[in-house]
């Protein structure tokens, strides 16, 4: 039986029409949330990483009805291509993308600890990351680029 | 999930029970880490448990109380699980899959059912927590952790409300997972705790799991119960180690290399507590 999902994605309330067995992955792409990517669709891999109720979590491994009047961030809420958010310009200054999938997932990982913690370790960024799969890069090059988008929000760079 | 065909907000707990018991095919839902991806399942209405105000984390009389729809992020993050059994509580949700799954995985989805891969109920045994439930009649019952997981877990209908786990922070504690990678499946989990009175040893707990359902191995705790610290008899501890559990298949690894694997983190573990309380 249909229900209706009541949310918060990026700012903007949503009453969505979604069935109790719906995953949140496949609600969110189905209204035009694309940068919310499905790689491994077991809890695996990260791609599909958002912030939910300020928690970073993979929408493949929930379901949609787990959101109920719940707050989203995908990576459309954070940042325009001639807007990019510190994170999003720390990567492309750092060089550390690649094809892509990732980054989505990885960039709101890396934005879920900097809203907590502006000026975090190597080991507290590693460990924020740890959900978040890359095929194509390392991680050291992505870390580096979390610490300089740290010292960006912070207003030291 | 492929059958679900409602999903449900109870606005209290006996709300959540009058709901489970109306239909036959219900299931209680918290992270939703394990029942989002469960396709071999027959429940058509999930009951969401994550809002009923369970996930409170207190701290009194010697013990920590831990609501069950805690998450491992909520529990790793608060001062008073870093009062546990120094730490040892802690450390194991550290090592629990990786920080979104933390986020959303909760205490009592952990210890629920019979996974053999996840991480807490080991630590559990090792602590002699005591698991408060309440069954579809409302009523509540304190169960050692030995007997719930003994006993396969939670019987029909019966909610996980909290936790209760001992400080027990004269005793020495030890855990460790070993796995490939942050959330691969685990090969082996283990915990050991120790009384320790004029360097002798008074009490002890040893827990594994993955390699067997969680368990405590009594008779390598009885066999450490009377050893001085400073002559601990290793070999023979790693015979009734050996002859206390029946490891099972795994198709990714052989019973010889878990085998061997249990006796290098035992032996490990000897040595930190021989260090630690010299
Ligand atoms: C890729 C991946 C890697 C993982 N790695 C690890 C790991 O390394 N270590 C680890 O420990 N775990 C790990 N997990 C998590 C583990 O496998 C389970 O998914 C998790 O413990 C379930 O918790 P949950 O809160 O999401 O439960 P849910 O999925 O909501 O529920 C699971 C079961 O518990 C029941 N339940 C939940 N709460 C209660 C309650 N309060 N009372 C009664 N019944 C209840 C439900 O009815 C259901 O049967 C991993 C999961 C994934 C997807
Ligand atoms: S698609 Fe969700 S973790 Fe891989
Ligand atoms: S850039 Fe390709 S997977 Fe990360």
């Amino acid at each position: 039986m249909s229900q209706i999902l009541h949310v918060t994605i990026n700012g903007e309330q949503k009453e969505i029409s979604i069935e109790p067995d719906e995953l949140l992955l496949d609600v969110l792409r189905r209204v035009g949330y694309k940068g919310v990517k499905r790689g491994c669709k077991e809890g695996a891999c990260g791609t599909c990483t958002i912030i939910l109720n300020g928690y970073a979590v993979k929408s493949c491994i929930m379901l949609a009805a787990q959101a109920e009047n719940g707050e989203i961030t995908t990576i459309e809420g954070i940042g325009t291509r001639d807007n990019p958010h510190p994170i999003q310009q720390a990567f492309v200054d750092e060089g550390v993308v690649q094809c892509g999938f990732c980054i989505p997932g990885m960039i709101l990982s890396a934005k879920n600890l900097l809203d907590k913690n502006p000026n975090p370790t190597e080991e507290e960024i590693s460990f924020a990351l740890d959900g978040n799969l890359c095929r194509c890069t390392g991680y050291s090059g992505q870390i580096k680029a979390v610490k300089a988008a740290a010292e960006a929000i912070r207003g030291e760079k | 999930m492929k059958n679900v065909t409602e999903y449900l907000y109870p606005s209290d707990l006996s709300q959540a029970l009058i709901l489970y018991a109306e239909h036959e095919e219900s299931a209680y839902i918290a992270g939703g880490t394990h029942l989002a991806a469960e396709s071999r399942n027959n429940t058509k209405r999930l009951i969401d448990i994550t809002r009923l105000g369970l996930n409170e984390i207190i701290d009194g009389n010697g013990e920590v109380q831990v609501g069950a729809t805690a998450t491992i992020t909520e529990m790793y993050s608060s001062p008073e699980i870093s009062k546990v059994g120094n730490g040892v509580l802690k450390k194991a949700c550290q090592l629990i899959a990786d920080t979104p799954l933390r986020n959303a995985i909760t205490l009592g989805g952990n210890i629920s059912r019979l996974y053999t891969w996840v991480g807490l109920p080991v630590v559990l045994l090792t602590l002699d927590a005591e698991v408060e439930i309440m069954n579809l009649h409302g009523e509540r019952k304190r169960v050692p952790a030995a007997d719930h997981f003994a006993n396969g877990g939670v019987k029909d209908g019966d909610l996980i409300l909290k936790v209760r786990f001992p400080v027990r922070n004269a005793w020495f504690h030890s855990y460790e997972k070993f796995s490939l990678t942050t959330a691969d499946y685990t090969w082996l989990t283990i915990a050991f705790a120790a009384e320790v009175k004029d360097g002798k040893i008074t009490d002890a707990r040893l827990a594994v799991s993955r390699i067997t359902k969680a368990t405590r191995l009594k008779a390598v705790e009885n066999a450490l119960i009377g050893q001085e610290i400073a002559n601990i008899d290793v070999e023979s501890l790693l015979t009734v180690l050996e002859s206390s559990v029946d490891i099972v298949k795994d198709f990714r690894v052989s019973k010889e290399y878990r085998r061997q694997l249990l006796g290098v983190l035992f032996k490990r573990m000897i040595q930190k507590l021989q260090e630690e309380t010299k």
